[in-house]
């Protein structure tokens, strides 16, 4: 018997499952493929300060949930101002996170932290994983080193050490990073591989040894700190911490990354562990509903099962939650889409896209709407079926990439709708 | 486009299509089929004739965002070289775009198993189905190195012009 179906095995989906287990329902998550979450930083953005002028890092130096409650105050449509009583349950959302991933994600700061970029920027981040909380840009020493792998150019140590410079300066400290060359990696086949590849390399018995060694021999007098590209171990993230005890105790903290992401690949592989830890099955494959509102999902075996609640963790562009072809539209029980508080499926998508990349993207916040107990609204304005909740980035109201706040989302509302759909199924007993 | 103008293109099709052509095929000496002409005409080059089969692969191969992770997830990394092969996502990306550049990477094709490719298809978010598009670069590989090797047998005629 199924109580709660999870749709989705990202962040968002994992997390709902994880909840509703942990409330007591029995729980099958169902999922498609890898999604966002996956090729994700790593780190968990939950909340920048919305009001803060472009370039104002100290005003970023602010407590997540505080920077959630103005997000919510200033933005109408946003999951945080919709789920704006809930506000005071963001921490305790963290935390079960970071519970669940008891080696992957660090508890929740009290600050955001602001952690490098491999483009030179700063991302403020409300978790991280314990390999890169520790950049911090408010907190590094003075004096830091940018390691350069000799065979990967898609890194670019010196663009990170200048941008750090820069933000330092804009955040009013003083701050010196250099470049360190290694040459650990010297194969020709070495120069051809990709970030996976080369963090697995780093995991063979051995490797860290001989990577602090060659790092030793390279670090500059003074070094307070190493920050090292993303790719430290393919499967947990205690290599930086291996490289610190050989070099001594010097701080090693691993940057952000951007897709293909091997801090990414972690986390959902954490959320693999997690999920199997807690006796959830997995199922990967598609979900159909050949009749919307019937309660009836059929999974990719071709069986057919009723639960007593759904939750919807599809995801947006990327996990297939929300597509796109001539029109938007919601490909699983075709829910309506809204831009904004306007409908979105037959907009002209000139009107949702605005003329610089920078400016606001309507069209990557189109997703289904939600009332405050998460549930998808119908188009009739009232909840679409409630037996049914959504979670994460198919919620309208917030670009996931842009607004800095995509991981956050998707744990708080993960963990409210696991729990909104395992209270339901509880009641009912 | 005015009604005139469209009216003259329409005669001229008809012209083409009704006198023109059949009064060519009438006194031509070629009697070779349309398809043959168009592989003495293109098969040297690598281009081959494409199945509605074919391009509904290729469509689906559009499908691929350029994520990277089926990489992280592809077994044929640790047993092929990697001045051989680069990854799985190459076949949506490199080698579907063009026949031609099919037998450069033979050796790559053929160590390909697509064992090695199941993982890397499960993770893919927009579900690029790798295993058919390898099967399907095999296959056109094999077409293009068997027109090539047609076209260079003295026996076949020239290309045409």
């Amino acid at each position: 018997m199924t109580d709660v179906l999870v749709i989705g095995g990202g962040m968002a989906g994992s997390i709902a499952a994880l909840r509703a287990k942990a409330k007591g329902a029995q729980v099958i998550l169902s999922r498609r493929a890898f999604g966002a979450t996956a090729l994700s930083s790593g780190a968990v953005d939950v909340a920048p300060d919305p009001a803060a002028p472009p370039g104002d890092l100290k005003s970023q130096l602010v407590s997540p949930e505080l920077a959630a409650r103005e997000i919510a105050r200033t933005r109408p449509n946003h999951p945080y101002a919709v789920l704006v009583d809930k506000l005071d349950r963001l921490k305790e959302a963290l935390s079960f996170a970071a519970a669940h991933l008891p080696d992957l994600l660090c508890p929740p700061l009290v600050r955001n932290a602001l952690l490098p970029t491999p483009l030179g920027t700063v991302k403020p981040a409300g978790m991280a994983q314990p390999a890169q909380a520790g950049a911090d840009l408010a907190s590094l020493p003075q004096s830091i080193a940018v390691v350069q792998l000799s065979v990967n150019p898609s890194f670019d140590a010196q663009l990170v050490a200048r941008g750090l410079e820069r933000s330092a300066s804009l955040l009013g400290r003083k701050l010196s990073a250099a470049v360190v060359e290694s040459h650990f990696f010297r194969n020709i086949e070495d120069a051809l591989r990709g970030c996976y590849e080369l963090a697995e390399l780093l995991e063979q018995p051995g490797a860290i040894d001989e990577f602090a060694r060659d790092l030793r021999t390279r670090l500059p007098e003074g070094v307070g700190a190493l920050l090292l590209p993303p790719i430290m171990g393919r499967h947990g993230s205690s290599l930086a911490a291996e490289l610190s005890n050989r070099l001594g105790g010097l701080p090693c903290w691993e940057i952000l990354s951007d897709a293909s992401s091997v801090p990414g690949i972690r986390l959902q592989e954490g959320l693999n562990s997690a999920l199997t830890r807690a006796g959830i099955p997995v199922i990967e494959s598609d979900v159909t509903c050949s009749k919307p509102g019937s309660g009836v999902f059929t999974l990719g075996s071709g069986e057919s099962i009723e639960p007593s609640a759904v939750v919807l963790a599809t995801g947006k562009f990327i996990g297939g939650g929300i597509v796109r072809t001539q029109r938007f539209f919601e490909p699983l029980l075709d829910l309506p889409l809204f831009a904004g508080s306007t409908r979105a499926e037959d907009q002209y998508i000139g009107d949702l896209l605005a003329e610089n990349v920078q400016g606001k993207h309507q069209a990557f916040r189109v997703g289904v709407r939600i009332d405050s107990s998460l549930r998808p609204l119908g188009a009739s304005g009232g909840p679409f079926d409630p037996r049914l909740f959504a979670a994460g980035s198919v919620i309208s109201g917030y670009d996931p990439a842009a607004d800095k706040t995509g991981l956050g989302v998707a744990i708080f509302t993960g963990y409210l709708a696991g729990e909104a759909a395992a209270s339901l199924v509880l009641l009912a007993r | 486009m005015g009604p005139i103008r469209r009216l003259k293109g329409d005669l001229y099709l008809a012209y083409r299509a009704l006198i023109a052509h059949p009064l060519k095929r009438l006194f031509s000496t070629d009697v070779r089929s349309g398809k043959q002409r168009f592989l003495d005409n293109y098969a040297p080059e690598g281009l081959v004739p494409m199945s509605a089969e074919d391009r509904r692969i290729l469509q689906e191969a559009a499908r691929c965002i350029h994520c990277g992770l089926c990489d992280a997830y592809d077994l044929a990394l640790a047993v092929i070289s990697r001045t051989t092969y680069d990854g799985a996502s190459l076949l949506p990306i490199a080698y579907s775009r063009a026949t031609p550049d099919l037998p450069r990477a033979r050796a790559a094709l053929i160590a390909l198993r697509e064992e090695h490719l199941a993982r890397s298809e499960a993770v893919c978010p927009t579900r690029v189905p790798l295993r058919s598009i390898a099967r399907y670069l095999h296959r056109k590989m094999d077409e293009v190195i068997r027109q090539q090797q047609r076209s260079a047998a003295p026996s076949i005629k020239a290309p045409v012009a």
